[in-house]
């Protein structure tokens, strides 16, 4: 275990990364992979996960995080940061889903986790670890995760998120669960942006179900748009231009609203042509249709997110006639807590107003 | 960390709102450097520009960073041209970015390059007789 601050709470950092080279991972590459991998490459080590080149002006020669790549490292920012227990994260094997050789990803996953094992993990001291199986190859990462289930520092699984195709509901995946539910350890999904050159978004074949489909893609197009208009200054340049999102519920609103702003504080050189932050611009000139109001029938949920994303901007909608259209009197029912001048904004003096409609009389 | 020491006295231009502290010589640090000092317990960071002594918090807004450990920068900017946004990097304000998250803050106001309310506390510098002097 670290160092336990006793006069605080026990900290258990849950995602804590290493920054794995090629170089940690070769000695514990398993052959015929470790001496082709040599054999090509010499001592280069060229990174076996694709890279998606792209320009990020505030990560070039602005931060200054430290390497993490030792069993010292790791136990420095533990003590540094007041971290009593840490569950480690992998950092260019988050890339795993997108090796295009499926059986060269289970031999990478097999070298990290030896590699991890053996040099960086310590249960005595607090640092745990997932072990990371290639989603490629279910069989085998099943095998993986039966092989290390009774380490001590193994006390979760760890699954690539991004890159993995099809998504991870797919009945091929079954023995990775089956495996990790018999040996008590929890799945642990962790994405990588990058990943997305291969299997993001998905298509719509690879949704298994109509529910998955529509519950995600919704509010994950918009939140691409919303953030992609905003990046791409169309608001800077339009200042007097509304735009309504529609269909998408509401609780992404608020969220998409901090992110955004607390991205921008760390990356304005993508954006420096903004006046304001990215919350101002969506306040000012974003509109969003209610329905699908999720979670209705919960009257604190749906007051705080009114609160949080403001009468101004949201506006009532039924989308009738369509399947999961909202009732009108249900949901006026459940703003009816609202001061009235908010209610009334939302049902329709917010609308009249962006449609720029007078009041009928 | 070094301990500034209170040269108020010396200096004879003390308030009850602020005192000057005795920093370093300025011959002690070249264009570029960065000093952190302790000041009655409060942590500030000193950095040479290339025409002035700055002082500024050595605590991040954001989580507490130590800003003595950032890079000097100037901020990226965007030009508008027919078609595109266009990066550019014509700006002279000097700044500096946490080295935790990248927050950059002018280094002369403190203030964060994004429109926030986030800005760092800086504090008057002075050169005298060879001597830098911070008012805090």
């Amino acid at each position: 275990m670290g160092e336990v601050d006793n006069d605080g709470p026990i900290v258990f950092d849950t995602d804590f990364h290493l920054n794995e080279g090629m170089e940690h991972l070769v000695p514990y590459l398993v052959d015929p992979y470790k001496t082709l991998y040599e054999r090509d490459y010499g001592e280069e080590y060229r990174d076996p996960f694709p890279q998606a080149g792209w320009f990020a002006p505030d990560r070039m020669g602005k931060q200054s995080p430290r390497q993490v790549q030792t069993r010292e490292d790791v136990s420095d920012a533990m003590a540094e940061f007041d971290i009593d227990y840490a569950l480690i994260q992998p950092s260019n094997c988050m890339h795993l889903g997108s090796v295009h050789h499926d059986e060269f990803a289970t031999a990478l996953a097999n070298a990290y986790n030896e590699w991890a094992s053996n040099e960086i993990l310590d249960s005595e001291k607090g640092i745990y670890g997932s072990i990371l199986v290639a989603p490629q190859r279910p069989e085998t990462a099943a095998a993986e995760i039966r092989d290390r289930k009774d380490a001590d520092e193994f006390v979760s699984v760890g699954i690539p998120s991004g890159g993995v195709h099809p998504p991870l509901g797919n009945r091929r995946y079954h023995p990775i669960y089956e495996a990790a539910e018999e040996a008590g350890l929890p799945i642990v999904m962790h994405n990588a942006v990058t990943t997305i050159m291969t299997a993001f978004p998905q298509l719509f074949q690879e949704f298994s179900r109509n529910l998955t489909c529509h519950a995600t893609l919704h509010p994950m197009q918009q939140m691409v748009h919303l953030a992609d208009m905003i990046v791409q200054g169309i608001p800077v340049e339009f200042p007097n231009l509304k735009i309504v999102m529609q269909e998408a519920g509401v609780g992404w609103i608020p969220f998409m609203m901090r992110r955004l702003d607390n991205e921008y504080l760390n990356h304005r050189s993508d954006a420096p042509m903004l006046e304001k932050m990215p919350s101002e611009y969506i306040e000012d000139q974003f509109y969003f249709s209610s329905q699908p109001f999720e979670a209705v029938q919960e009257q604190k949920y749906v007051e705080y997110v009114v609160e949080l994303v403001g009468s101004d901007s949201l506006m009532f909608a039924t989308d009738y006639p369509h399947f999961d259209f909202d009732n009108t009197e249900d949901v006026m029912n459940r703003l009816q807590r609202l001061p009235e001048a908010e209610r009334e904004k939302i049902a329709g003096k917010t609308a009249l107003d962006v449609f720029d409609i007078d009041q009928h009389d | 960390m070094t301990d500034a020491s209170t040269d108020d006295t010396e200096r004879g231009d003390s308030s009850s709102e602020s005192t000057v502290y005795h920093v370093t010589s300025v011959d002690d640090m070249e264009e570029g450097d960065r000093l952190l000092v302790d000041i009655d317990g409060q942590s500030l960071a000193i950095f040479r520009g290339s025409e002035e002594f700055y002082a500024i918090s050595n605590y991040c807004q954001h989580q507490g960073g130590p800003m003595c450990k950032g890079r000097m920068l100037n901020p990226l900017d965007s030009t508008k041209s027919k078609d595109a946004w266009e990066l550019s990097q014509d700006s002279d304000v000097p700044t500096v970015a946490c080295p935790w998250h990248g927050w950059e803050y002018e280094l002369e106001t403190g203030e964060h390059v994004a429109p926030t309310k986030y800005n760092l506390p800086t504090y008057d510098t002075i050169v005298e007789d060879g001597e830098l002097y911070v008012e805090v």
